[in-house]
């Protein structure tokens, strides 16, 4: 296989060469246990590996010290896949980008994946099998394991929670599992439950069927509560297919329509072209006037229905002029629209979706529909949480094994579970922190990460994935499938001969395996889609009759964090100081409400409130967020965790008004408490005040067709006294972000902390103003405060060729190169912090105290090694990433291969779903960025100032409703 | 005394003119020189009860200012208020204040020696004094500031190993030229008027090891003629030197902010305009200093009520100097077309979340010299005492308010955000309030703080007049 290598070992019979054919693979259980023999050094609790450490005296083939490597593998969320690729650097793992092979991710990747890397290091992780608190060997647990999966007893009072799952390995195991031990029970829990989605989908089409979208093919996209462009399996992709076709570089070019109808302003409501504020309750009933009015355009719909739909409609439409242009604009679009249900609406308004898309013609078109890669999609091992808690109270459950969610604290607290798996008489935990599951059961067994294990996984069209590790177990954790082997009295085998010898029927020879291995998808594994089965129309009086009663006083939103999700990221220090795209807070969740409701409450942002749904009482500070429904308020799940890990202590626990995981909305009462809490919120609800069109352009598709001009101030070059610097290189960076395609997701900002080495500050840090991030979203709120738009603008260095900050550094600290980049030599800078006082952008940061010093091992092994990790009292700011610019070149000149435009993407460029960020020489004519930078939509932030900045930023534009205007 | 020390100040040889009536007033009570002598020398050699308490109290304050420096430098200038985008707060407009209030005491000394002003004499080794401690204080902070203080001297243009010399297009590398050369030039000043004062002190003293530490200090000064004639121009041509400086300083501190593109710093106002501000704090710390030690060490026939008078009269020129420089400001703001420095001079200054402090600001520096038009107020010491007191509390609220309300809201409304001091912060005003307290306490203790063969000069020439 390496010839090289075999020659090479003829030279020396030494028995410490390593071994012979090297396959990446060996290598890296080699740079991993290489790895994992220094950690043990620094944290001395971790087995010895059983490999043999080899210095690089020969080196390997494929490993040049210094130089990453890259691997392709996948991460799952709820169940779901998204492709990643990793960055290596001699055996550690340093940066995770998306796999532009696999569907869901195209190349982009959301902060979620890019912050897995952090949560590979965290200190905090589990490190040994313990029992009652206690460590114990790990032949301990697999004796206590076997036991409890004795076959004799047929797993009678044997209950097993985790996650929807859509590996087929361990799909497999669980069919094995059941026929092995009938009684045996699972229980799929996932916070967020698309119970509804499975549920709408079979009260339409008799199926639970997954629908899939293709917004390139959409004009009209209509998104019904639904974060389309932030949330849900393959929000990448589908955030990609929306901003194709936005991208508007000429009067001429077409643009698609977005209305969105939600409860709070959520990432895709802040895209919007239209957007209607409703309360969750109102929304079925706004979907069946959408109906009623498709219904009576183009038929098709039994008239017993239409005259319930009538019916249902008169009285309470305060929004028949939205409806009626939206339908009539759907109805232009046939067979070119789409409508989008969020994952928390009830099954009737899924089920009138799927009814609206057939009726208009866009099932087939932009819409398909295909079974689910999840197993046992629909079933009732989905829908069981009532179940397992009635056993768990009857004592019914003699063993529960519970893998991967924290449920004790990720379900809803009515149900009592993190009381009452205490009860059960034995009880199993596999998982990666101490949490409050871990802390209610008796064995917990550390989980491997997922850069540490060999898994496989689907996304939502079913492309499989194989999941290679990137590093041995850091702490001699297990994967799902070697404990599920456990339950199946499998001999104990790496997870690697598991996943091999089950996917040898499919990928026979090694080369199909490492195929598969390389591009980080098994091919041809998508699942088709199925020709769209008739519908069906039984549930008319579900939607008619859907949702809480009107007389309802306030209703209660429930909803995902953009930060920590369902919990599952709350211990992730990069997440938890990420600010929510939409109101801006970090370390800590808040009772969102609308302005409105909040000056009839007479609360401010801070003000604490008192919730109160269903006797279960709940403080919470108030968060007022534009263009929130009246009459609702919206309460993110996965804060408020007790214990001992980062995320604890921040935040309220939504989980303790939960009812069940059905039904996320619910009357809830409010009352005030008499404390403030102080929110650590990185900007206020801000405009851009009367300088607005100096900072950021924007208008709409129309304005811009009629004049065929946007931003003509801003592209002007202003005066100056000073010849621009002569010695000018061949090349000149530069960088567009399309103000059209970003949505504000912030993945970039992740991305950018990974790459760059940025420290969290925490939260006092966040209060104090001090966040260190380079790149940050700005949010800015126009409009009406009735209906308010929400504009973001990426800020980071601008790159300015007049930059202000270079003039006045007293010691040459940063200072300009001659391919245009703004430099700053940290070992240079005293921190005067001059030249962030003097820079209009506020993008520089600076370090106020060594942000290293308390770090615990080993958080350091994240760092990129390619940028300096910075020290107390220095400032800092985007670099363009110089390092990969500097890399490309290098490997420009020493491979002798030109490079190309594209072929160095920055940190934030890479993870964009969008692709709103574009990075290139403005030098090339030909270079896509020079052909933005050209546009008609492009301009520079506060041009008048002369600073010049290579990053241009293109307008906004939005499309509305000639109707609705 | 010999005919060379009768001579005025500075000046030439005149034929005596009938000394005016106010330079009458400028030394009332004992007119004879041994007597004078004995008077304010015996001030030093015998110092008044309260001074060694005094002292010791200003010695523990000045330990808050250790204590707090020391936790800045170990922990990082984290321990301050400072954010981004207000990264300059309290350091700076401590250091802008400080290095304000040293302006008076070269200006007395310098400009008023040119200007051959008598009434200069009996105060103006108290101004310099002052003016020295005012910038041990304001040195502190440029260096403490930085995030890596330790690497100060990249400041400063020396041949490196590294071959790389300081960025000479920043204010920050003019600063610490000018403040250093301010510096150096205000000690030589201060230590070559003090010399014959020293020699005095050797002379006058009765302890042994007195005469052996001032005749160290007074480099064997004798008195001769010709001593006193290359003092005399030596002296002249330091002031010379020092005036100068006296406008150069503070023009080129005005270009910290100045030379930065922020709406509201970014003017071409700023060096005059600072130079008023200076001279005017500075007065006025010299009137906060002086009228309570002439009471307590019985010095009202030598600092008389004339010098209180002419020094408020400075005060109201400076002061009305600021205000019209605030009104041209904020003018210039309303017809100048920026958008952003209209924003932050009609709008933010005034009305933003520090608007309070703007008009504070208003009313101690604007309001407080219109006083000073009344003869009465001028004269009444314990009314200067008061409005000095407002006029220095004014000076650091102005270049507070300056310097942080241009960062906190500068151009983008995304990076607004205010400022919040901390402890730390605190502590250290305080401490440099104690520490210069302190210096000049020792200073009164030791140093002949009115200067004697000036004064005895003075006190011949008007008694040769008729």
């Amino acid at each position: 296989m390496h010839p090289t290598l075999d020659s090479t070992s003829k030279l020396d019979s030494d028995r410490d060469l390593p071994p012979a054919a090297l396959s990446r693979r060996q290598f890296m259980s080699l740079g991993g246990a290489t790895l994992a023999l220094a950690s043990q050094a620094l944290a001395g609790c971790t087995r010895a590996p059983r490999e043999k450490i080899v210095p690089y005296r020969v080196q390997p083939p494929d490993v040049v010290p210094g130089r990453a490597a890259h691997y392709a593998t996948a991460s799952t969320l709820d169940g779901f896949a998204t492709g990643i690729v990793v960055e290596s650097h001699e055996g550690r793992p340093t940066k995770i980008e998306g796999n532009p092979e696999h569907p869901s991710s195209l190349g982009a990747s959301s902060a979620f994946e890019q912050a897995l890397l952090i949560e590979l290091y965290d200190p905090a992780r589990l490190r040994g099998v313990t029992h009652r608190g206690r460590p114990e060997s790990d032949a301990a647990v697999d004796a206590a394991l076997a036991r409890a999966a004795d076959v004799k007893r047929a797993g009678r009072g044997l209950h097993v929670v985790m996650p929807p799952v859509s590996s087929p390995l361990i799909a497999d195991q669980l069919r094995r599992l059941r026929e092995r031990l009938p009684e045996l029970r699972l229980h799929f829990h996932a916070p967020l439950t698309r119970l509804e989605a499975f549920r709408g989908a079979q009260l339409a089409f008799g199926a639970a069927l997954e629908t899939r979208a293709d917004l390139r093919r959409a004009k009209v996209i209509v998104g019904l509560d639904a974060d389309l462009l932030a949330a849900g399996p393959a929000h990448l992709a589908r955030a990609r297919e929306f901003a194709d076709q936005r991208r508007v570089t000429s009067a001429t070019d077409e643009m698609n329509r977005l209305y969105v109808i939600e409860t709070t302003m959520s990432v895709t409501g802040a895209m919007a072209d239209h957007r209607l504020a409703l309360p969750p309750s109102e929304i079925p009933r706004f979907t069946g006037a959408l109906l009623h009015e498709i219904a009576d355009a183009v038929g098709g719909v039994e008239p017993g229905m239409i005259a319930q739909l009538a019916a249902n409609r008169s009285g309470v439409d305060s929004h028949a002029p939205f409806v009626r242009a939206l339908a009539r604009d759907l109805v232009r679009h046939r067979g070119a629209g789409a409508v989008l249900v969020g994952e928390q609406q009830p099954a009737a308004v899924h089920a009138a979706a799927h009814a609206l898309n057939v009726l208009l013609g866009n099932s087939g078109a932009a819409l398909s529909y295909a079974p689910s890669p999840i197993f046992a999609y629909g079933g009732p091992e989905h829908d069981s949480l009532a179940a397992l808690r009635d056993a768990l109270a009857s004592r019914a459950v003699e063993t529960l094994i519970i893998v991967d969610t924290n449920l004790a604290y990720a379900s809803p607290r009515a149900l009592e579970l993190a009381q009452l798996i205490q009860a059960a008489p034995e009880s199993f935990y596999l998982a990666q922190f101490e949490d409050a599951t871990a802390a209610a059961c008796r064995w917990v067994i550390p989980r491997a990460h997922v850069l540490e294990s060999w898994a496989d996984t689907r996304a939502v069209d079913g492309t499989t994935s194989i999941v290679q590790p990137l590093l041995t177990p850091l702490y001699g954790g297990r994967t799902d499938s070697q404990l599920l082997a456990g339950l199946l009295g499998e001999t104990p085998v790496s997870a690697y001969e598991q996943l091999r010898s089950f996917w040898r029927s499919e990928l026979k020879d090694e080369d199909a395996w490492e195929l598969a291995l390389t591009r980080g998808v098994v091919d041809s594994s998508a699942i088709a889609p199925v020709t769209t089965p008739e519908l069906r129309w039984n549930w008319a009086s579900e939607l008619v009759a859907g949702g809480p009663p009107p007389h309802l006083e306030l209703e209660l939103n429930l909803r995902r964090d953009p930060s920590v999700h369902d919990g599952r990221f709350g211990d992730n220090p990069w997440l938890l100081e990420l600010p929510c795209p939409v109101t801006k807070l970090t370390w800590g969740n808040a009772v969102g409400l609308g302005p409105e409701l909040a000056k009839r409450l007479q609360v401010e942002t801070g003000d604490v409130l008192v919730l109160e749904a269903d006797g279960q009482h709940l403080e919470v500070p108030a968060l007022v967020v534009p263009g929130h429904a009246d009459r609702a308020l919206t309460l993110t799940l996965g804060w408020g965790r007790s214990g001992v890990g980062l995320g604890a202590g921040h935040g309220s626990n939504a989980y303790a008004l939960m009812k069940s995981t059905l039904g996320w909305a619910m009357p809830v009462t409010v009352a005030r408490s008499p404390r403030t809490e102080e929110l650590a919120v990185t900007q206020g609800v801000i405009g851009l005040g009367e300088l607005e069109s100096s900072i950021l352009v924007q208008s709409t598709l129309g304005e811009y067709r009629k004049t065929g001009q946007l931003g003509r101030e801003q592209r002007r070059k202003p005066l100056s006294l000073y010849d621009s610097d002569a010695r000018r290189a061949a090349r000149q960076w530069g960088m567009t972000i399309d103000l059209n395609a970003c949505t504000g997701c912030s993945a970039c900002v992740i991305a950018c902390q990974a790459e760059n080495n940025v420290p969290p500050v925490g939260k006092n840090g966040v209060l104090k103003h001090r966040e260190m991030h380079w790149l940050r979203i700005d949010r800015y709120v126009t409009g009406s405060p009735r209906a308010p738009r929400i504009l973001v603008q990426p800020m980071a260095c601008q790159h300015c060729e007049k930059a202000p900050c270079e003039y006045v550094c007293p010691t040459a600290a940063t200072v300009h190169s001659s391919d245009g980049l703004n430099q700053m030599v940290y070992n240079r800078c005293v921190g005067t912090r001059f030249c962030s006082n003097n820079c209009p952008y506020k993008v520089r940061r600076f370090n106020w105290f060594d942000y290293h010093q308390a770090e615990q091992s080993p958080t350091e092994l994240v760092y990129n090694p390619e940028v300096t990790v910075r020290e107390r009292g220095v400032m800092e700011k985007c670099t363009y990433c110089v390092q990969r610019i500097r890399r490309a070149e290098i490997h420009e000149r020493t491979a002798h291969e030109p490079l190309r435009d594209g072929d160095i993407r920055t940190a934030c460029e890479q993870a964009c779903p969008t692709r709103a960020i574009r990075f290139g020489d403005v030098a090339d004519q030909h270079a896509e960025v020079s052909r933005l930078r050209a546009s008609d939509r492009s301009f520079a932030a506060l041009n008048e100032l002369g600073t010049v900045p290579r990053t241009r930023y293109l307008a906004k534009l939005t499309n509305p409703n000639p109707e609705l205007a | 005394m010999s005919s060379v020390g009768a001579l005025p100040a500075g000046g030439l040889p005149l034929e005596p003119l009938p000394a005016p009536a106010d330079e009458r007033e400028l030394l009332t009570g004992a007119t004879d020189e041994r007597a004078l002598t004995a008077e304010l020398l015996g001030k030093i050699l015998q110092p008044p009860k309260w001074l060694g308490p005094a002292i010791v109290v200003t010695g523990a304050i000045s330990s808050v200012l250790v204590f707090s420096v020391g936790y800045t430098l170990v922990t990082g200038i984290g321990v301050w208020g400072n954010d981004i985008p207000v990264a300059w707060a309290f350091a700076i407009t401590n250091f802008v204040w400080w290095i304000g209030i040293g302006h008076a005491g070269t200006f007395i000394s310098a400009f008023l020696l040119l200007f051959e002003q008598k009434w200069r004499t009996s105060i103006n080794r108290f101004a310099e004094g002052m003016t020295l401690f005012a910038l041990v204080q304001a040195g502190l902070f440029p260096l403490l500031h930085m995030g890596r203080p330790w690497f100060f001297y990249w400041l400063v243009p020396y041949p490196s190993t590294m071959a790389v010399w300081p960025q000479f297009r920043s204010s920050l590398t003019w600063d610490v030229a000018a403040v250093s050369t301010y510096l150096i030039v205000s000690v030589l000043f201060f230590y070559l008027g003090l010399l014959p004062d020293l020699a005095a002190l050797r002379d006058f003293a009765s302890e042994r090891w007195r005469r052996r530490i001032y005749g160290i200090f007074a480099l064997g000064w004798y008195g001769s003629a010709a001593a006193w004639r290359r003092h005399r121009i030596a002296y002249g041509l330091l002031a010379g030197l020092a005036a100068p400086l006296v406008v150069s300083v503070h023009s080129i501190v005005s270009m910290d902010f100045a030379i930065g593109i922020l709406p509201g710093w970014h003017s071409t106002i700023f060096p005059p305009y600072f130079v008023a501000g200076a001279i005017y704090s500075g007065f006025a710390m010299v009137l906060t200093l002086l009228i309570p030690a002439r009471r307590w060490y019985k010095l009202e026939h030598v600092v008389t009520t004339a010098h209180l008078d002419k020094m408020a009269k400075m005060l109201l020129v400076t002061g009305l100097v600021v205000s019209y420089s605030y009104a041209v400001e904020t003018y210039a703001a309303w017809v100048g077309g920026d958008a952003f420095e209209r924003r932050m001079q009609l709008a933010v200054r005034p009305f933003g979340p520090i608007g309070s402090i703007f008009w504070t600001v208003i009313a101690c520096n604007c309001g407080t010299p219109l006083l000073l038009w009344s003869r009465r107020v001028r004269r009444s010491a314990a009314t200067l005492f008061v409005l000095s007191l407002f006029i220095q509390v004014g000076m650091w609220l102005e270049r507070f308010m300056l310097i942080v309300s241009s960062q906190s809201a500068d151009f983008l409304p995304s990076s607004a955000h205010g400022y919040q001091p901390s402890i730390i912060d605190g502590a250290i005003l305080v401490g440099t309030l104690g520490f210069f307290s302190f210096l000049f306490l020792v200073f009164l203790r030791f140093v002949p703080f009115i200067p004697v063969s000036e004064l005895k000069a003075l006190n011949h020439d008007l008694r040769a007049r008729p």
